[in-house]
């Protein structure tokens, strides 16, 4: 299905500066990024990285102390936010309780004099859209946190805002219902057709939801690409160990691209310029278990379900995880090698 | 290689413990126990006179003793009979007062609620500090400084509003206050509502509690308030604590009772749905 109720716009900011009254620093630090039109794009990052400033400043919540904004055509920065044309869906959805789901669905349209007419169709459209027209008529406290979501996201559509933003769009939700959820939602914004921006602390969720995705820290964007890149080759070790936990090496070059972690522990590196030193990023699914491999002492153990996440130290003092079948007794040792035709990437310190 | 402890002893997972082993009634806490009591004595003071003037009220002659001479409802009928104006008027007042409080003090509890501005919490003690007040020193202060104003009532009025202004302010800084309000108005904001939309579809509705405990906080306080209005009465109409003070200084006491009882029906419902309406929570929205 592909229903787009608004004409999607691109983001663009450009050095875009935020700091909180009496803060020492600044939340959103000279950001620049770029969002094109009809992309889905995660913004990642621990907390207080400025992930949710900077999508309050792009909704208008908040004016950059300096920067550019631009949404679609037209310079935004200091459009209050009812005349920028933006759907808005903050974590705890902040449904009118007062009014139906029909109700807050068609609130947007009702403030901005649409006809009745078309208002009731717009509605329709927009709770058909997000599959909730059977809970048209009941109030929002009657309805589970997966449905009460897609009202949220209704009632920012039913505008057709050119830009939807999400603030940790399935935070408020059961862990269990979180996992089910994703993929509808991911479905849904790309079916509406939208240009979406999502905040979100769960690196899981922006990769798996968005086109790009935008790792923050300190008010500023580490790397912005593709989740495939962002896991493939992380520009830092901060970027490696937020997204997918990897684990940062040192390592030396032995030949060509081939460099050793430790000793009778060998990789080839994706480099662009060989060097003698290098820091790799070692993720937990690159190691196996194997008989013939390094020995690594068994520093910590976690049940996961599928099997056991295991974290150990190789003789020269570096840490490394791994997934493994059957579980092993903190403190012994356990033999390792890299997974064959395991590539590692070069990150910065 | 080992497997999980927990997989090796699943019985320890299972076993119901607490079905095998009779668990003793918990000790009643004596500090407990006495804090009851405690409560209900202090409720027993604080009703015990209602039933009093109701018997005094429907007794024939309350001098002979509890229903001495037989049941009457003549009294009742006479009290209303003579409170009936000032309950009128005293309502009259009231409303005015809640109009003007409105228009006082929901700018006032907006602004404490949500800008931070160069003295702030001196704006916020001076809205509160009538109460502080002897409701004796506000009159005077009000008859001493405005003395043209008070054979129109006017005074009285602006006595009321003084003494009622702060429990509204009070009840509806915190709800306008409340972070998931601010919230709301921000979806609101981001879907193109303008302000007077806002304030009317969003606001007002989402703090109806606080604003139905304090319309119902103001009207029983102004139609309660004695000190104010005993200094601040015209002779033409007497507001209708002043009459029933009046009545228990003047009339029988049976007549003085029942007026009492009339009073009570005009206010206890009142309390009652301001209890229901939230009591102590009606801060929040």
């Amino acid at each position: 299905m592909s229903v787009q109720l608004g004409q999607p716009a691109s983001i663009v900011c450009s050095e875009l500066s935020y700091r909180y009254p009496n803060a020492p620093t600044a939340a959103v630090d000279g950001i620049s990024l770029d969002v094109g039109a009809g992309d889905v794009v995660a913004l990642v990052g621990p907390s207080g990285c400025g992930k949710s400033t900077l999508l309050r400043l792009v909704a208008g919540l908040l004016s950059p102390v300096s920067g550019a904004l631009t949404i679609g055509d037209v310079e935004t920065a200091r459009l209050t936010p009812e005349k920028r044309n933006i759907g808005w869906v903050p974590q705890s959805y902040a449904l009118f309780d007062h009014l139906t789901v029909a109700g807050n669905v068609g609130f947007g349209l009702k403030a901005r004099k649409v006809p009745k007419s078309e208002r009731a169709d717009r509605v329709e459209e927009a709770l058909k859209l997000c599959r909730i027209e059977e809970f048209a008529d009941r109030r929002p406290a009657d309805l589970s946190g997966g449905q009460r979501q897609r009202v949220a996201i209704a009632r920012a559509l039913a505008t057709k805002p050119r830009v939807l933003l999400l603030d940790e769009p399935l935070a408020a939700l059961d862990p269990q219902l979180r996992k089910a959820l994703r993929a509808d939602l991911a479905a849904l914004l790309r079916d509406s057709g939208v240009t979406s921006l999502l905040v979100t602390h769960d690196q899981t969720e922006a990769l798996a939801m968005a086109d790009r995705v935008a790792v923050m820290r300190s008010g500023r964007i580490e790397q912005y690409a593709a989740p495939e890149v962002l896991w493939k080759r992380p520009v830092n070790a901060f970027v490696a160990e937020f997204v997918g936990a990897a684990a940062v090496l040192e390592a030396t070059k032995l030949s060509g691209a081939e460099y050793e972690l430790t000793p009778g522990l060998s990789a080839v590196v994706d480099l662009d310029d060989q060097a003698d030193h290098v820091t790799v990023a070692v993720r937990a699914g690159d190691l196996r278990i194997d008989p013939a491999g390094v020995g690594l002492r068994v520093l910590a153990r976690e049940y996961t379900g599928d099997g056991w996440l295991l974290s150990g130290q190789f003789d020269n003092g570096s840490t490394v995880g791994l997934v493994a079948e059957d579980s092993a007794e903190i403190g012994s040792t356990i033999t390792v090698s890299l997974k064959p035709g395991t590539r590692l990437s070069a990150v910065q310190k | 290689m080992t497997t999980p402890d927990a997989m090796t002893t699943p019985d320890a997972m299972t076993t119901p413990v607490a079905m095998t082993t009779p668990v003793a009634p918990p000790r009643k806490d004596p500090v407990v126990l006495i804090g009851k009591i405690c409560a209900w004595l202090a409720v027993l003071i604080c009703l015990l006179p209602i039933p009093l003037v109701i018997a005094v009220a429907t007794t024939r002659s309350w001098r002979q003793g509890f229903w001495a001479g037989g049941f009457t409802l003549h009294w009742l009928s006479e009290g209303w009979g003579r409170i009936a104006g000032n309950f009128g008027y005293s309502l009259q007042v009231a409303v005015g007062v809640l109009l003007i409080d409105l228009a006082i003090g929901f700018p006032a509890a907006w602004l404490l609620a949500r800008r931070r501005f160069r003295g702030r919490r001196l704006a916020s003690a001076i809205t509160t500090m009538p109460i502080a007040i002897p409701g004796i020193a506000l009159a005077l202060g009000l008859i001493l400084t405005y003395p043209g104003l008070r054979p129109s009532g006017m005074l009285l009025v602006a006595g009321h509003v003084l003494y009622t202004t702060p429990f509204l302010i009070g009840t509806l800084t915190p709800a306008l206050g409340n972070p998931k309000l601010r919230e709301l108005e921000q979806v609101a904001v981001t879907l193109g509502s303008p302000g007077p939309h806002r304030l009317l579809t969003v606001t007002v509705p989402s703090i109806r509690t606080a604003l139905l405990a304090a319309t119902i906080l103001v009207l029983t306080l102004s139609l309660g308030e004695f000190n104010v209005s005993f200094f601040l009465f015209t002779p033409i109409e007497q507001p209708l604590p002043v009459e029933l003070y009046s009545g228990y200084v003047t009339n029988r006491l049976e007549i003085a009772a029942a007026s009492t009882v009339w009073f009570l029906i005009m206010v206890v419902p009142a309390a009652v749905v301001l209890e229901l309406a939230g009591g102590a929570k009606v801060g929040q929205a």
